[in-house]
């Protein structure tokens, strides 16, 4: 009983998940569903190291760029399909992930923050600059997908159901993985280390090793995620998948959300991707203002996060009956 | 009865087929017009804005009035591809043009091809956006490699201007790449010794160091690639300051061409050649009577954006008028695909034709204005003004070269 109400919400999501294309027949509506899902995965990545190990990264944007030049490098270069390149992306995030974090784990704070701000900036100038492998500023382009079939019927690569199906097992993923950290020991390590790192330390937990554990699961999801942007979008440059623009908004949906909670990325998500694109319909000239002065809002009255504060409504009420 | 029902009936199919006709004909442009790059997305929309108002004053296509859809794409590819999503099948508009930026437009094209909608890029440069085989996406502007066209032709041409050696410097964005590749090309191709091949990041604060490089290596021409203003002003100070003597300093991209270089460098900028971007041949007085008009609507003259974004509306009008439209979307855009690719017209940016041809770097275009070699040319700084000097079919005053020297 206790297992199945832990559960019933993520089996409910997943139902939902598996519904919006059976439902949905519009395409544009499933390419914003599609972005509101990637950016799910990108704000979950963050959200592991942000939210539950209280460390703030500014470059996340490096892991992402790793992993959408994996995944279209071995796609173009190697012949290697997506969906092997995807996971491959994730995995060579975590990879580099590995010496970033045992360096800037070193500092602390905003320290901390600040050096992997740098680190994005040399993973862009890597991306520019290495031009046998990165193409540099011309970038890599996918001009065709390869021919897949599922059970005997071929996948249409020009229609959006084969991506919002990679999203979504993405995202179930991502929120899995979340969920997992939550209740596991790590979980415990990491909430105790973002309260106070030296009363961490002092009752014995390797405060190095479990962050640079975190921060790779963080790189690997984020990798993934911009293997998928390749995938999807088709082109890779440096601008596009290294700018510092990109940190920024991993950040923004993981606190809009709710830090440190398993659904929050995904409200942050719907939040900022779709009610962005709403405004922007509507009001041509000023909807920044209006995202801008929406980011202000949830962060001076609701700093929990949008599903931190839902989260509160129900315990809170749960606990007065 | 029956009668009168069938009449009627057919009396609604016609009103019906009657005020489908009578629908506007839409034209999508995602553009940036919010973030960094606002003040280009208004230029072009300035640019649409009174292509459209002509013709449709002027009765439209075909009967029917043309209407501009601009999305904001805020500079940001993913969101390039949103709108032109968006555009496409939302707002169901029949052709696509705009972009702006390389990043945005390739993008829009990948998103057009798959969409099958036709796509005419107006400014972005990118040579890859027309040599991937995308056959619904048609280019009238010069990319990249094209620029220096106009250079090629002046020192193959002009009495013995074909430099002794050269040094290119240039920045490492995609665009100061190509044309610093493409112009490398041109000289190796003629035999020139290349003595310094030079990249810099974008606003660099000193150019010292490079231009004392360079100096070492003395070369006859000093070919300068610059997209920013700022980098365009201090490569030619530094390299002046560091006293370089060379026959020609020839500048390329857009920091080059702008009025806060002359008044920045003053008597430095005298003589320096700009091969900036093309904005149709000021001889001409049809393109002359345009600059007129735009400014009188606008109060600004227009330079290579409002141009291209101009000459862009008309390009697809003549197709537009062309094409047999029906009703059917997908039959519409293909039909419109096909009178591009008939496309041969002349707009105050200069004539247009589609075609498949190898660019001067090798790589195969698609769709790509057969005419643009000749869409490039070279500038010279006189007093602080800008004119053309070459080639002499477009040129506004006699050009001065070598560089005299000071004592």
């Amino acid at each position: 009983m206790k297992l199945a109400r832990r559960f019933l919400p993520a089996l409910l999501g997943v139902a939902a998940l598996a519904a919006i294309p059976l439902v949905v027949k519009n395409s544009f509506f499933l390419h914003v569903c599609i972005l509101v899902l990637m950016w799910t995965v990108l704000g979950a990545a963050w959200n592991v190291l942000g939210g539950f190990a209280g460390q703030v990264s500014f470059g996340h944007a490096a892991l992402f760029a790793v992993g959408a030049y994996t995944t279209i490098i071995l796609y173009l270069k190697g012949g290697l399909a997506p969906w092997w390149g995807i996971p491959l992306g994730g995995l060579a995030a975590a990879v580099v992930s590995l010496p970033i974090g045992f360096l800037c784990f070193r500092l602390r704070g905003p320290y901390f923050s600040l050096s992997t701000l740098a680190v994005a900036e040399i993973v862009k100038l890597v991306a520019l600059n290495w031009e046998s492998v990165t193409a540099g500023s011309v970038g890599y382009l996918i001009t065709s997908l390869p021919p897949l079939s599922i059970l005997g019927a071929s996948v249409n690569w020009e229609g959006k159901v084969p991506f919002y199906v990679a999203a979504a097992i993405l995202t179930v993923i991502a929120l899995a993985a979340t969920g997992w950290l939550r209740s596991s020991r790590i979980g415990a390590y990491l909430v105790a280390i973002r309260e106070n790192e030296d009363a961490a330390e002092a009752v014995g937990i390797d405060t190095v090793r479990t962050k640079a554990l975190t921060f790779a699961l963080s790189a690997f999801l984020a990798g993934m995620g911009g293997g998928f942007y390749a995938f999807y979008f088709r082109y890779v440059d440096p601008d596009a998948v290294a700018g510092i623009g990109l940190s920024m908004e991993m950040v923004f949906i993981a606190v809009v959300g709710g830090l440190g909670t398993v659904g929050g990325p995904l409200v942050g998500a719907v939040f900022l991707t779709a009610v962005a694109e709403l405004v922007r319909e509507r009001f041509q000239a000023g909807h920044l203002i209006f995202y801008g002065l929406f980011m202000m809002l949830v962060i001076r009255y609701m700093p929990e996060g949008i599903w931190g504060r839902v989260r509160k409504i129900i315990d809170g009420k749960k606990g007065g009956s | 009865m029956k009668r009168l029902v069938l009449r009627s009936l057919a009396a609604i199919g016609v009103l019906a087929a009657a005020t489908a006709m009578a629908q506007p004909i839409k034209i999508g442009a995602p553009q940036p017009m919010t973030g960094p790059d606002a003040p280009f997305g208004d230029k072009f929309k300035k640019a649409y804005g009174m292509a459209i108002e002509e013709i449709n004053a002027a009765g439209g296509v075909n009967g029917r009035k043309l209407e501009i859809v601009i999305e904001d794409h805020q500079a940001k590819n993913q969101l390039a591809a949103t709108v032109a999503e968006k555009l496409i099948t939302q707002e169901k508009v029949l052709v696509m043009t705009g972009g702006r930026a390389s990043g945005q437009a390739m993008e829009i094209a990948s998103v057009s091809q798959r969409l099958k909608t036709p796509y005419l890029v107006d400014h972005p440069s990118a040579d890859m956006i027309t040599t991937k085989g995308f056959e619904w996406v048609f280019r009238n502007n010069p990319t990249g490699s094209i620029y220096p066209a106009a250079f090629q032709d002046f020192i193959t041409n002009y009495p013995a201007a074909m430099p002794k050696s050269a040094a290119v410097v240039y920045d490492n964005t995609l665009f100061g790449k190509t044309i610093g590749g493409a112009a490398i090309k041109i000289l190796k191709a003629k035999g020139v010794n290349v003595v310094a091949d030079e990249a810099y990041p974008v606003n660099t604060l000193d150019f010292k160091p490079t231009m004392t490089k360079v100096k070492g290596t003395n070369p006859d021409y000093v070919l300068l690639v610059a997209v920013a203003t700022t980098d365009a002003i201090l490569l030619t100070r530094h390299a002046k300051e560091m006293g370089l003597t060379p026959r020609a300093f020839v500048g390329f991209g857009g920091g080059f061409g702008v009025a806060d270089y002359a008044t920045q460098l003053g008597p430095l900028a005298e003589n320096v050649f700009s091969s900036a971007a093309w904005s149709g041949n000021p001889n001409d007085p049809k393109t002359k009577a345009f600059y007129d008009k735009f400014h009188a609507k606008y109060g600004i003259w227009p330079h290579e954006h409002e141009v291209e974004g101009y000459s862009a509306i008309y390009i697809l009008a003549d197709a537009l008028k062309r094409a047999k439209l029906t009703g059917n979307l997908d039959a519409d855009r293909d039909a419109i695909r096909k009178a591009l690719l008939a496309t041969d017209m002349v707009t105050v940016f200069g004539k247009v034709k589609f075609g498949n041809w190898t660019g001067p770097t090798g790589d195969p275009f698609t769709n790509q204005n057969v005419y643009s070699p000749e869409h490039s040319v070279m500038a010279q700084w006189k007093a602080g003004q800008l004119l053309n000097v070459w080639p002499k079919a477009f040129a506004e005053t006699a050009l001065t070269f070598p560089e005299p020297v000071k004592k």
